[in-house]
């Protein structure tokens, strides 16, 4: 655990900005625990997201996929498959809150943007100004076979075509001058819409942009366009630090004040009361979520074959992977890896630490986030955001519906007597809470 | 035992008239506030209809200048905070994607524990410019090939595909999840939707006659709405539902003195949809006599505003106390409310996992 220091505070008045993300289709929720609810009855959702507004959290983000994963032509069978549409999910979820912010990611490749927009505009509305959007991009054919359009895209174009998406959805949110719609006419390399909107303005003017890319371009989208990144930098402080740094530097050089895009790392908190308890949580959400089936089903995206044969407690496989690239296409995250070079820096960690095949991928996992007392916690997450390593944090619960209950219980009072942590929602609208100026096209 | 008559209120906008806004009570921005459509929707619970419609087009809306919310999120905006009454949205299939309609009505019959319905519409061919697209030679075809691609994506996962077997870490049984493999030429979509089977099987699919004209088989729709005064509900066929746009006498002014001051300022396009005007009395013995000859009636209100305080008062607690209305009960589903079946999944190969009656699971 990073120790705080007086001296490296640069800014020593922030606050704590949480988020809760249902991951939905992930090996980090846990599905096996009795305690564990289900991940598509409303009653989870309802029972998470009010236990996030109790806890003053600023977002409720829920993901999207478009296809079920597979590995090598059949459905990926182990991990929590199925869930809502995040629209419509958040619209209900609109009508059962009155402050959280409520951000659906939505990609931009398999919509139109004269209708998201729409979409995105009436939850904005039916919620008083609390919906956001997480932008992402999808160019794999895989993807597009679900779609009337197929897989066209280049992947070059993808952030291209995002960013006159979005400019698009923003020219509909802004054609409403309080008493009439503007036309929009829009005609451009990826699209040529004409129309007339029929959504008005929320009290926030336009939804919160997310955007969660990671690459230099996705970065540069980012903070061209977006008020918040929603970053996988929420396990080292530096790491974390160098990225918080990375998007100020590309904020200014984008024409923007360095604080406009704040930075929200998804991340993992383990609560306990004593160190020993920590350890012991710790690990056993570790084991839970990376079950001997999921260790095999790990190392045989790495290997390209059906492991499931293999002794988990056994070694690697003595073979080299049968490709040569990890499939971008199966939703895979070490998706576009060197199979072969990924391969043999496992066998040599495995050798070095004496680690049985799934040993090995708990090693590598064990890093997901935080571990703590509440009191340890709130001294630590404090300094992160004190040290302008990131803005606050998007939660991924391991268990839901009750995975939020200890540290909206334990660690946000604690950070609230650091002063670290409001203690009560800054205004109505999600741009309040996070502190955000008006929309960029509105300035 | 009388045979009920199903009524549904249509709440878009300020009424079917599009001079509607006009008289209203509302201003331009109370028309699409969300304390408004709650307030329909405890309305609607509390007079024992059995469905709210949410009419939707992506174009400007003469009926209500100041603005137009997207239908389905809409009826998704009520879903949690209604226990018994449909929530039917209109999602048009001309130039959306089946994947996204899918799983946007999947989830709402989720979300709404199996009261979501489904208004299939075609879109107007000035629909094409805002997703720039072409205008589509056959909407109505289109429209089919829609409807078969959606139902057959809601059974893309059998009913008991979560397995949860901790033995084997297995979260879903695969063999239970199916590729649709749809391919319509023009077209094709693969499967399995995202969103799990919901609790009605297939949420109800409502279609208009007018968008069923030359097509033989009307097996597309659970329910059809139709505007032809002389329609009579089929035994083995879909629901027919009589699309009636009323105008009533209020205390302050006749019915037809209302309709020509609302003509006067703006004249209402012929909607393919019945039109009646009277007291609200009279519509209670029509709606009365109806019960038996068509499954339901959907009603527009010419002024929201005006018009349903008169069937508040009067239209409805005539129903009632004629016992033609038949109220869903909290917790049904709408297919259970209507009589409908649960549908059997097209896939599902074990006995065990086909199930009838719209139990919700």
């Amino acid at each position: 655990m990073t120790t705080p220091s007086r001296d490296d505070l640069r800014f020593p008045d922030a606050v704590v900005h949480f988020g809760v993300f249902f991951q939905g289709v992930n090996h980090s929720t846990i599905w096996s625990d009795p305690r564990s609810g289900s991940q598509i009855a409303h009653s989870t959702f309802v029972q998470l997201v009010r236990t996030a507004e109790r806890g003053l959290f600023d977002a409720f983000f829920l993901g999207e996929g478009l296809r079920l994963r597979e590995q090598r032509g059949k459905i990926h069978d182990l991990d929590v498959v199925g869930r809502p549409d995040a629209l419509t999910e958040l619209a209900t979820l609109a009508g059962l809150t009155t402050h959280i912010g409520l951000v659906a990611t939505q990609n931009t490749t398999y919509n139109d943007p004269a209708d998201l927009a729409r979409r995105l505009a009436s939850l904005d509305v039916l919620s008083g100004g609390r919906a956001a959007w997480n932008v992402v991009t999808t160019d794999n054919a895989w993807t597009g076979e679900n779609f009337r359009r197929g897989g066209y895209l280049d992947h070059a174009d993808r952030y291209e075509r995002a960013a006159r998406f979005v400019r698009t959805a923003q020219r509909v949110w802004d054609s409403w001058d309080g008493r009439r719609f503007t036309p929009v006419d829009v005609q451009d390399a990826f699209f040529d819409v004409e129309f007339t909107p029929t959504v008005p303005r929320s009290p926030q003017q336009h939804p919160v942009l997310f955007q969660a890319g990671d690459s230099p371009a996705g970065r540069d989208f980012a903070t061209r366009t977006a008020d918040v990144v929603f970053s996988r930098h929420g396990t080292d402080h530096a790491d974390a630090l160098e990225f918080a740094d990375d998007i100020r530097r590309r904020t200014v050089a984008a024409g923007r004040p360095e604080g406009d895009v704040l930075v929200l790392p998804g991340t993992q908190i383990v609560v306990a009361d004593t160190e020993a308890e920590v350890e012991e949580k710790a690990r056993w959400v570790l084991e839970q979520q990376v079950t001997p089936a999921t260790a095999l089903s790990l190392v045989g995206q790495v290997w390209g074959e059906d492991l499931s044969h293999l002794d988990p407690d056994g070694p690697l496989p003595a073979h080299d992977p049968v490709i040569t690239d990890i499939d971008g296409t199966r939703g895979a995250h070490r998706a576009g890896a060197d199979a072969r070079v990924l391969a043999q820096r496992w066998r040599a960690v495995a050798e070095e630490g004496g680690f049985s095949l799934r040993e090995l991928v708990l090693h590598h996992s064990s890093e997901r986030g935080f571990a703590g007392t509440a009191s340890q916690l709130a001294d630590e997450l404090a300094h992160w955001v004190r040290s302008g390593a990131s803005d606050g944090f998007n939660i991924t619960p391991y268990l839901v519906p009750s995975g939020l209950d200890d540290i909206v219980d334990q660690l946000v009072p604690a950070l609230q007597d650091r002063g670290a942590y409001p203690r009560e929602y800054a205004g109505t609208t999600l741009r309040e809470h996070l502190g955000l100026r008006a929309p960029l096209t509105r300035r | 035992m009388t045979t009920p008559v199903h009524l549904f209120l249509d709440v878009d906008g300020g009424g079917w008239h599009p001079a509607a806004w006009r008289w209203s009570r509302s201003t331009p921005d109370e028309v699409f506030s969300p304390g408004r459509l709650r307030g329909f929707a405890v309305t609607a619970q509390a007079h024992g209809l059995t469905g709210l419609t949410f009419e939707d087009s992506p174009l400007p809306d003469p009926r209500n200048p100041a603005g137009h919310l997207d239908a389905v999120q809409r009826a998704a905006f009520l879903a949690g905070t209604t226990e018994a009454v449909g929530l039917l949205p209109v999602a048009a299939t001309t130039y959306s994607e089946p994947f996204h309609v899918a799983a946007q009505i999947a989830s709402l019959d989720h979300s709404s524990a199996g009261r979501a319905g489904w208004i299939a519409t075609t879109s107007p061919a000035a629909a094409a410019r805002g997703v720039g697209l072409p205008v589509a030679q056959d909407p109505a075809g289109e429209l089919a090939d829609v409807v078969h691609a959606v139902r057959a994506l809601w059974d893309s996962w059998e009913d008991d595909a979560v397995v949860r077997d901790v033995a084997t870490g297995r979260y879903v049984d695969r063999d239970r999840l199916h590729h649709v493999d749809v391919d319509t030429g023009r077209w094709s979509v693969k499967g399995p939707l995202t969103v799990p089977r919901s609790p009605q099987g297939h949420a109800v699919v409502v279609v208009q006659e007018d968008d069923l004209r030359h097509r033989a088989d009307r097996s597309t729709a659970d329910v059809v709405l139709s505007g032809d005064a002389g329609a009579r509900r089929s035994p083995g066929g879909p629901l027919v539902v009589l699309d009636v746009e009323v105008v009533l006498d209020t205390d302050a002014h006749p019915a037809v003195d209302r309709l020509a001051a609302l003509e006067a300022r703006a004249p209402a396009p012929d909607r393919g949809r019945i039109r009646w005007a009277g007291s609200g009395q009279a519509l209670a013995a029509w709606l009365a006599d109806l019960a038996g000859v068509v499954d339901g009636v959907r009603l527009h209100a010419a002024v929201l505003d005006e018009d349903l305080s008169t069937l508040l008062r009067t239209t409805f607690p005539a129903l009632r106390a004629a016992r033609v209305l038949q109220p869903p009960l909290p917790g049904a589903t709408l297919r259970t409310t209507l009589g409908l079946e649960r549908p059997a999944n097209r896939y599902a190969t074990g006995p065990a996992l086909v199930r009838t009656g719209g139990d919700p699971r």
